[in-house]
């Protein structure tokens, strides 16, 4: 039932993305900018939009693949990976925008350079914030 | 009397096939709830299902 819920939760959020595709795209044109990245930005939440609906009929079909559904999502070791591989990317991230930071100044580019760094700080401020939430809760 | 499949036991215990699998070959370790509920369903204690690794 909960995860049922969960569904027309995603349902309404796809169809957000694609009024608000159309809006952007619409607006481009309305207001007669080359401002390419939004009208594409647009396109791509169209896009993602109808992807996110393609699959919730495809999930809703009836009882048993939404349990399949259900299980894939909340399946402890799919979880595990989902959570090494984002501890990973977080890793990397950091290591690679570091070194960035460091060739860039390097080589004079420090307005790039601040701007990776704020970044940077900006990602290891969430993640304190979200270790001493989780901390207080367990 | 049918044999149990890793697809009978992972719906069971509402996980995946590939999850029973790798428990099986030993990649993966279940979580203490996982366990209890396989535990529960074959009417066996934890430690007749699981058992520690020796260093």
């Amino acid at each position: 039932m909960e995860f049922k819920k969960k569904l027309k939760t995603r349902l309404y959020i796809a169809i957000i993305y694609i009024s608000l595709g159309i809006m952007m795209i619409t607006g481009t044109f309305a207001i007669k900018t080359d401002n390419d990245f939004i009208s594409s930005f647009g396109f791509a939440l169209v896009v993602m939009g109808i992807v996110r609906i393609r699959n919730y009929f495809m999930i809703t079909k009836n009882e048993e693949t939404i349990k399949k559904q259900q299980i894939a999502e909340t399946d402890e070791r799919n979880l595990s990976i989902l959570n090494k591989a984002k501890s990973a990317t977080f890793t990397i991230y950091i290591t690679l925008m570091g070194t960035a930071v460091i060739i860039l100044s390097l080589f004079n580019m420090r307005d790039i350079a601040k701007y990776i760094a704020y970044s940077v700080c900006l990602l290891v401020v969430i993640y304190w914030i979200a270790y001493w939430i989780y901390q207080k809760r367990s | 009397m049918r044999r149990l499949t890793q697809d009978d036991l992972a719906k069971e215990v509402d996980v995946t096939r590939q999850t029973i699998i790798s428990l099986e070959n030993g990649k993966y370790v279940a979580s203490l709830q996982l366990a209890l509920k396989m535990a529960k369903f074959f009417n066996v204690s934890v430690e007749d299902l699981f058992s520690l690794e020796e260093e």
